[in-house]
């Protein structure tokens, strides 16, 4: 039985892993499935009819299952729209961020001294640096786009994967199986890509789902500063936020896409649990 | 450890230095200060005339170097707008962020270190399940979300809390909350994955092979050794807060330093802006120190080299 | 100040917050009326900031020469009992006697003359220089006349005169400060506390903060403005709208605005609460590249500058969308400013035709373009999805206000969606002429319709004015060159003890309410 086999069967087992990785398959098809395919209009505007109920609030209609936006935009053709591009910034974000706070973390923990002091001036420089301003000015001279949006964030959010790696590591360093890859002659590459890396794989896969749900918010709060989608699109977060006027008149407005959005994170941190579970191996503390 | 407090001063300094320019630079980027100086309703005709008089229309490398001239004397400016020197505007703002940082952060270590430890050990458990719907919560809802959620329950219906301002301490209360629910996941989550590593750790079951009695195990080594990351990003999410502090500032409507910075960005007002980066660069400075200083208590396998 | 102070200062913040306090209380039971904006108050002297939340402010505690009373729109003598123009540059006021400074100074002539020569300067540092460029000087013969001498015949001087330029006492300057930005050293009087003649006096000035009013029991009397009878107006900043609602509902806060209008219905079913909307003089409008400005675009040509008229269903963003409050803009003007009337088409809501205009122009599948915006995000795409409908497909560029500037300055902008306010000016002078003499600002560019608002700008005969307003706005909704969409409609929301005239202007005249 190799490692991988053994991984994989312990991942069949694990309940977290069926809820988690299934919600997200379901979300996953829903939106690669798109609203077009039912039918339905993402982007068809209806001013005579904004801001409608669900079909089971007091004004809902079957014409709109789950009611409509400030436009009049169907809700549900928004929701399924909205999941493509919240799941992509998710996604891409984390893997940009986490490149480079994971690399960034590993060099200063391991290294420590001058490497380290470089890693923490970096780190202290993107922590002082108001993500607004930045935000601000990207849109002021680049403009904006998907890309753009996925590149700021990227580049603001690896902070909490570099600081957690870095004191991961900087225990990991002392410890008696590096010290003995290093006897052996093991290049520093392989020592911290397979060595450190993998025991570091709980804390980091956490951070991982965080800064997905973080991601997802964060690009919402920028489309107000002009960085965010751009309409027609829609994303998860954008509702939310857009819906925040109503949250005392109209709260289904806002607990539609809140709910739906608390149910991908949900998903994501069970898969994440479950895979850290798998790949933290034992005793290694 | 000499050597090491000197290496981080010297990033310190070089830190303030970076962002002091970079973050001019930005500032001139983002916009037009003589446009946000003259407001919205103002015709080029009105601007023009703000732009000679504040100065903006010199070159930025020469506007740099006289605020960097100023603040070595000790004299970091006047907000533009405020019509007040930096330093009392700052001081104005200050306390009520630092009251309201420390009481979010001290109400995120409450309920996540417990919770999370009490997750960790019994998985799958009701305290786990509680512990998933508390992260879940934080990590999906944004800020004004839980914000004005509170407010509705306990200022509008309940009439138990007030609503917006600082005038008294229990304002602070429904705001604190709100705050610390934005750093609560990040810290229950890793302790409690953290308590989960380290349950599974072969000293933790060498004490149990021993018959040490669990309590002691989790108290004694567990909790320790688990958090050890939760400590370094503490200290980070403290930092962090401040920034999510905006949102918090704005919908409860304390003036503190996040309100201060959100509208000094909108306003182009420089030399706050500046006084504001100074003064982060240093907080920051301050708190990552603490936390390595505090993970080398923890774990004296964790050398400050 | 230095640093040490500056900590002691924040310590006693810190200790003061953490003190059980009363909390300020709002009401009749305190004869208190507190009303809340979003914007952060920097200054309370008009001169120096124009804000609306500072309009209104002013208006409370600092007279004018001339009243423009909201409610029968017409001008009334306030601290000028009347006047002439002697010839067409010399503007002639009698002053009303007897009327004192809230310090007790009584007013006189050299007091008007003072404070208008101080703006006028050019280094005054005055934000909103339309409203005294036109002054060449200003002398007080005798104490109770006053003479203004224009650099030109200037016919809206009156309007400039009421409401918005407030009169300070002699020497009112001498205690502003001198600070040291942009490298030179310069006064700055803005930070000087007003001192006026009005129904309420400033008692307290948090910058940023708040406001406090008291009733001036010295009021004079036979003013316009009545005399108050609410005893303290209370101005906070609350930066969140839905924070407003939430004290306005609990009875922390007596009035705000900006209520979402979708949200007025239901607001209004709330206890103690009255709900109003009123129209204001705040256009959007959409600022179109007819000059080529940005280069060769589709914009140039008349017919896609129609389609595009056509293309957007005003009516429907006006009533369904702004809400209660917001009418559809016929001109590139404000209806309530003199001077504002146009014989152009009328433009109704037609795609069908928006698309065979666009065919016309050779563009049968439409053309891609980018659209500017800075505020009101779901209104421009509102817009935008109009023009989606007819092939246009319109990239949104959002920007602050400070980024979009030097963007629409240097002419770089083909579509973009726009706000004017009029600074408040109930004259044609203050819209259609900022757009279409050929400043930054101008893109359409055509020279008719400069010379016809030059004309119209300094002629003091009202009907040729009436006249060249007409034939200017007539063409340029001829020829498109700007589409003007709607102007905004606000929603305000009150305590029900509260008897207010709600008007028409984006102001609250507190000076004339009472408790019921």
């Amino acid at each position: 039985m190799t490692p991988t086999s053994v991984a994989l069967h312990r991942l069949r087992h694990h309940a977290s892993f069926w809820v988690g990785g299934g919600t997200l398959a379901l979300i996953l098809v829903l939106a690669l499935i798109g609203p077009t395919i039912l039918g339905l209009d993402p982007t068809a505007q209806d001013l005579a009819h904004r801001l409608i109920d669900p079909v089971w609030g007091p004004h809902g209609s079957q014409a709109h299952l789950l009611g409509t936006d400030q436009l009049g935009r169907d809700t549900l053709a928004r929701l399924l729209d909205g999941a493509r591009i919240s799941l992509f910034i998710g996604i891409a974000t984390v893997v940009v961020s986490g490149t480079i706070g994971t690399l960034l973390g590993l060099v200063g923990g391991y290294f420590g001294g001058r490497v380290d002091m470089a890693v923490n001036f970096i780190v202290t420089i993107r922590l002082t640096l108001p993500i607004v301003l930045v935000a601000l000015v990207v849109v002021a001279v680049v403009g904006s786009s998907l890309t753009i949006l996925v590149l700021v964030i990227g580049l603001l959010l690896w902070d909490r994967f570099a600081v957690v790696t870095r004191s991961a590591t900087q225990r990991l360093a002392q410890s008696d199986f590096v010290i003995s890859a290093r006897c052996i002659g093991a290049s520093t590459p392989r020592i911290l890509l397979a060595e450190i890396l993998p025991n570091i794989a709980g804390p980091l896969i956490v951070v991982a789902t965080i800064e997905l749900a973080h991601a997802m918010l964060l690009e919402a709060a920028l489309s107000f500063l002009g960085l965010g989608v751009k309409p027609p699109l829609a994303s998860w977060g954008l509702m939310v936020a857009e819906a925040k006027s109503q949250l005392l008149f109209r709260p289904w407005q806002i607990a539609i896409p809140g709910v739906a959005l608390a149910v991908l994170v949900l998903a994501v941190n069970l898969l994440g649990d479950a895979l850290r579970d798998v790949l933290a191996p034992e005793g290694r503390a | 450890m000499g050597r090491f407090l000197a290496r981080r001063l010297l990033v310190t300094i070089l830190v303030v230095l970076v962002t002091s320019i970079v973050a001019f630079s930005l500032v001139h980027l983002s916009g037009d200060p003589a446009v946000a100086m003259a407001g919205e309703g103002a015709s080029a005709a009105d601007v023009a005339a703000i732009r000679t008089l504040y100065g903006f229309d010199r070159p930025l490398t020469v506007q740099y170097v006289a605020w960097v001239g100023k603040v070595m004397t000790g004299d970091f400016g006047r907000s533009y707008y405020l019509r007040e020197s930096v330093m009392q505007v700052l001081a104005e703002h200050a306390p009520i962020t630092a009251i309201l940082g420390s009481l979010a952060l001290a109400f995120a270590l409450l309920v996540s270190i417990p919770l999370g430890a009490l997750a960790g050990l019994k998985r799958n458990g009701l305290v786990d399940r509680l512990a998933s719907a508390v992260a879940v919560t934080g990590q999906a809802a944004p800020s004004f979300l839980l914000a004005l959620l509170l407010i509705y329950i306990f200022g509008i219906r309940l009439h138990w809390l007030p609503i917006s301002g600082n005038d008294t301490a229990l304002h602070y209360v429904l705001p604190a909350v709100t705050l610390g629910m934005y750093a609560t996941p990040a810290l229950l989550r890793l302790t409690r994955s953290g308590m989960i590593e380290v349950m599974q750790s072969d000293p933790i079951r060498t004490c149990r092979a021993y018959g040490l009695a669990p309590w002691r195990i989790v108290i004694r080594h567990a909790l320790r050794s688990a958090i050890i990351p939760v400590v370094s990003l503490a200290a980070v999410q403290f930092g962090l807060m401040l920034g999510g502090s905006i949102v918090v500032e704005a919908v409860f409507s304390l003036k503190g330093l996040g309100q201060l910075a959100w509208e000094s960005i909108q306003r182009s007002d420089i030399e706050v802006i500046q006084a504001l980066l100074l003064l982060t660069a240093l907080v920051y400075a301050g708190l990552t120190l603490l936390a390595d200083l505090l993970n080398a208590l923890l774990d004296p396998r964790m050398r400050l080299s | 100040m230095t640093l040490v102070r500056g900590v002691i200062l924040a310590g006693m913040v810190a200790i003061g917050s953490a003190l059980p306090g009363t909390a300020a209380r709002a009401g009749k039971a305190d004869d208190t009326l507190t009303f809340a904006t979003a914007n952060e108050v920097d200054t309370v002297d008009l001169y120096y900031q124009n804000l609306r939340e500072v309009v209104i402010i002013s208006q409370q505690t600092c007279d004018t020469l001339m009243y423009r009373d909201p409610i029968e729109n017409s001008y009334k003598p306030l601290l000028g009992t009347s006047y002439r123009w002697i010839d067409d540059k010399t503007l002639e006021f009698k002053l009303r006697p007897g009327v004192k400074f809230s310090t007790g100074k009584e007013m006189t002539s050299a007091d008007v003359a003072y404070t208008f020569n101080h703006a006028r300067q050019p280094d005054s540092g005055v934000v909103t220089r339309l409203l005294v460029d036109w002054i060449d000087n200003v002398e007080a013969p005798t104490p109770d006349t006053v003479i203004f001498k224009a650099k030109a015949p200037t016919p809206a001087a009156i309007e400039y005169l009421s409401g918005i330029t407030p009169i300070y006492p002699v020497g009112h300057y001498d205690s502003a400060p001198t600070v040291e930005t942009g490298g030179k050293p310069r006064r700055d009087y803005g930070a000087v506390l007003p001192v006026c003649v009005g129904p309420y006096k400033i008692k307290d000035f948090k910058p940023g903060a708040s406001v406090t009013l008291v009733k001036n029991d010295q009021y004079f009397d036979g003013s316009p403005k009545g005399k108050p009878a609410i005893g303290t107006l209370i101005f906070k900043t609350i930066p969140d709208t839905d924070t407003q609602l939430a004290e306005l509902v609990t009875g922390g806060l007596d009035w705000i605005w900006g209520v979402p209008p979708e949200n007025a219905k239901q607001l209004a079913e709330t206890p103690n609460v009255t709900v109003k909307a009123a129209p204001t003089t705040r256009m959007s409008f959409l600022s179109l590249d007819a000059a080529g400005r940005s280069g060769k675009n589709p914009m140039q040509d008349v017919r896609v500058r129609r389609a595009l008229f056509y293309a957007i269903d005003r009516k429907a963003i006006a009533q369904q969308l702004v809400g209660e409050g917001a009418e559809v803009l016929t001109a590139m003007c404000d209806p309530r400013q003199f001077g504002c009337t146009s014989s152009g088409p009328a433009y109704p809501y037609d795609p069908a035709k928006a698309k065979a205009l666009l065919a016309e122009a050779g563009y049968p599948n439409g053309f891609k373009t980018e659209i500017y915006a800075y505020r009101d995000r779901p209104y421009t795409e509102a817009v935008m999805n109009y023009l989606r409908a007819v092939g246009v497909v319109a990239d949104l560029q959002f920007l602050q206000w400070k980024a979009l500037r030097p963007i629409m300055e240097g002419g770089k902008a083909q579509l973009a969606q726009l706000t004017w306010g009029s600074q408040g000016v109930l004259d044609a002078s203050a819209s259609v002429s900022n757009y279409f003499k050929f400043s930054v600002d101008d893109y359409a560019r055509d020279p008719e319709v400069r010379d016809w608002l030059e004309a119209a700008d300094s002629t003091t005969d009202p009907a040729k004015r009436k006249d060249l307003y007409n034939k200017a706005l007539t063409r340029i909704d001829d020829q498109a060159y700007f589409i003007p969409l709607f102007s905004y409609g606000r929603t305000y929301a009150y305590n029900s003890d509260l008897d207010l005239p709600i008007t028409p202007d984006e102001l609250a005249h507190f000076y004339r309410a009472k408790w019921k």
